[in-house]
Order: structure tokens, then C-alpha cells, then sequence
């Protein structure tokens, strides 16, 4: 009886396993492609052919980096004469032109500028350009309002 | 033996359980190369300052009062929307506007029309933006027409202060600039110095305004060497 019950245990054992491990072995087969990771590793911007041939054009990304910190584009102020700030390429030559009047300076080791400016009142088109150290060129232009108006 | 056979069954059906068992989804090592990881840890990087300098940029402190130039596209009770050339711009009219012809006189909001040029000013309150005051305006005498180009002189006529300035970014045109006696002329050193004392073939910066003729009237001119 026991030998018959020990025999019972270690067939239904094999039997059941058996039966476990092929239908895992044929899911997994099944699935193989899927259950790979799909690892996509991230690739940099392909570099720039430095074999192909110059354009006689000017390179655009020459070009001095221009940003005005402050006043903002579009800005209301309320007094006639404000801070222009910004950041450019080292060292650069800045000219601002108001309607008002003309400024220039360079810009410091580190870029940044300052220029005290005089607005007329309402709406002043203001052009900065920047040249660089290799005589290029960037300009931009904002909107700066001097108003005395109570808007609150 | 029924027990046996009983027991048979009992065994297959408890080690057939072991199908419901949901697959486990451990990492498994990437053969990913040195390379590869380092590409990783710039890409996350990257992908840091980026975000950071979004951060950054959100606690810029906006100025909430705005003017914005533009045509009015559309008026009624509340709304506005002028159209800028480069963007729309929504406003809700607020209850205490003011309107102003280009008399400078106050008209009332009935008297805005579609296609009239306008500067709003604005105040954003939370989402919203008011049109506080809106004055018609007339954009041709609001452009700024001063432009300022680098170059080099490739004539210069003393007798008639006159020059010809060749752009550095455009060597294909010829600037014909005239000088007066308002015309400032300094040199690198921020020092003042004549018209006669500029040259044929000196790199200077020229600040001109637009002119309908050929010739264009120089405001500021400054010599780089």
C-alpha cells in the first residue's frame, strides 16, 4: 500500500511538473521576440560632416547670442528712464537704438550689460544688435511702453 | 487503490496550479557597452538642466502690466483680439477701460472697429488679462526705422560728407551714408573725431535711419580701428 501511495506521489509529481514546465517552454518559445527588454538607447545628433564643403555663406551659428533679461518684451513702465539688461557674447560691441537716442557699449568677460535708457511716452520700438569679436551680427527687437497710467 | 489513483489526481492538479502563476518580470542584465552608458548619463543629464532651467525660468517674475500692439480681428461686449502679425492676443475688456483716439481724446468702446490698430495696455489678474486702456494708434509712426550694420568705408567724399559703406554681411550692397552736423562720430575710445578724420578702408558700425532716396542719413557713426 505504501509503496503504491510513494509511487502515486512521485507520478503525479513528474506528471504535473511535466505538464507545468511544457507549457511554459512553449509559451516562452511563443513569445520570444516580445519578451526580449526593448532596451533604445538614446543616440547623439549626428555631427557635423566636417569633409563636406564650406558654404561661402555665413555660418549662422557664428552668429553672438542675444537675450534681454530685462525689460521684458511688451513691458509697461512707469518711469521715463529704465535698465536695460542683457546678455551677449563675450566682450561685444552693443548698439541700442531708442526712438529717443542711440547707445552703444560692450558687453563684460561674462557677457551681461546694463544701459540706463531714456523712453519717450507710449510705445517704444527698441533695437539691440550685437556684433562679436569676428564681426557678426545679431539684433533683436522689443516693445517697451511708458505709461503713467494706474492700471490696478 | 481508488486512494491511490485519488491521490495520483490530487498531485497533478496541485503541481498543475503552478500555470496560474503570473510570470515574473525580473531585470535581466543588457549587454549595453561602456559607450552606450555613458550616452545614457548624458541623455539623463541633459534632460536634468533642461528641467531645471524650466524651473528656473517659472519663478521669473512676470511684470502683469503689458501693452501689446496690434489690429483688432475682434470686439464685442467683453472680448478683444487684435492680431499682432506674429501672435493673437485675447483680452477681456475690463468694466473701467478707457478708449482713446489718436486725438489723444476719449470715444467710448462702441467707437472700435475691426481693422483699427490699437495698443492695449493690459493687467493679468490670475488667468486673466483685462484690457485696461486701449489707444488707436498709428503703427507707421511707432516703428523704430533706425538700423545699424557694420561695414567697411569704400569711398569717402570729404567735401560732401558723404561715404560709401560696404556691410560686412552683405558685401553684395553699397550704403550710401550721409553725415550733418548732428551726425556723432566717435572712434573706438569713445572720443569724438571729425568726419576728415575717417578713412577709405576703416571698419566702422554706422547707426542710419530709413530714407526714400538713396542716400542714407547717418545718426551715429563708430570707427573700430
Amino acid at each position: 500500500m505504501i509503496k503504491e501511495l510513494s509511487l502515486a506521489v512521485i507520478f503525479g509529481l513528474l506528471i504535473g511538473f511535466g505538464l507545468t514546465g511544457t507549457f511554459f517552454y512553449v509559451k516562452k518559445s511563443y513569445k520570444q521576440p516580445k519578451s526580449e527588454p526593448n532596451i533604445i538607447i538614446p543616440t547623439l545628433a549626428p555631427e557635423p560632416n566636417t569633409n563636406q564643403k564650406l558654404s561661402p555663406s555665413p555660418n549662422p551659428s557664428s552668429t553672438p547670442d542675444l537675450e534681454i533679461t530685462s525689460p521684458q518684451n511688451n513691458d509697461i513702465v512707469s518711469t521715463s528712464k529704465t535698465s536695460l539688461k542683457g546678455i551677449s557674447s563675450p566682450n561685444s560691441l552693443i548698439i541700442i537704438t531708442t526712438p529717443l537716442k542711440n547707445y552703444h557699449l560692450y558687453a563684460q568677460a561674462s557677457g551681461e550689460f546694463s544701459q540706463s535708457i531714456d523712453l519717450e511716452g507710449g510705445l517704444n520700438a527698441i533695437n539691440i544688435t550685437s556684433i562679436n569679436s569676428e564681426d557678426q551680427e545679431n539684433h533683436i527687437e522689443i516693445f517697451v511702453t511708458f505709461s503713467t497710467t494706474k492700471l490696478e | 487503490m481508488t486512494k491511490t489513483i485519488n491521490m495520483f489526481l490530487f498531485l497533478i492538479l496541485v503541481s498543475s496550479f503552478s500555470f496560474l502563476v503570473s510570470p515574473l518580470n525580473a531585470q535581466t542584465p543588457t549587454n549595453t557597452t561602456g559607450d552606450d552608458i555613458q550616452k545614457f548619463r548624458e541623455v539623463i543629464q541633459q534632460k536634468v538642466k533642461e528641467k531645471l532651467q524650466e524651473i528656473s525660468q517659472d519663478k521669473t517674475i512676470l511684470n502683469p502690466k503689458k501693452a501689446y500692439l496690434g489690429t483688432i480681428t475682434e470686439i464685442n461686449d467683453n472680448l478683444l483680439k487684435i492680431d499682432s502679425k506674429t501672435k493673437i492676443y485675447e483680452f477681456t475688456i475690463s468694466d473701467d477701460a478707457t478708449f482713446v483716439n489718436l486725438k489723444q481724446t476719449r470715444i467710448k468702446k462702441t467707437d472700435l472697429k475691426v481693422g483699427q490698430d490699437v495698443l492695449v495696455l493690459s493687467l493679468t489678474k490670475d488667468t486673466i488679462t483685462l484690457a485696461k486702456k486701449i489707444i488707436i494708434v498709428d503703427p507707421s509712426k511707432l516703428t523704430n526705422n533706425k538700423n545699424v550694420t557694420l561695414g567697411k568705408i569704400a569711398d569717402i567724399s570729404p567735401t560732401t560728407s558723404v561715404l560709401v559703406l560696404i556691410p560686412t554681411n552683405n558685401k553684395n550692397r553699397e550704403l550710401q551714408i550721409k553725415t550733418d552736423t548732428k551726425t556723432e562720430i566717435i572712434d573706438k575710445n569713445n572720443k569724438t573725431i571729425k568726419f576728415s578724420d575717417l578713412k577709405k578702408g576703416q571698419k566702422i558700425v554706422c547707426v542710419y535711419t530709413n530714407s526714400q532716396n538713396a542716400t542714407y542719413p547717418a545718426q551715429k557713426i563708430i570707427a573700430l580701428d
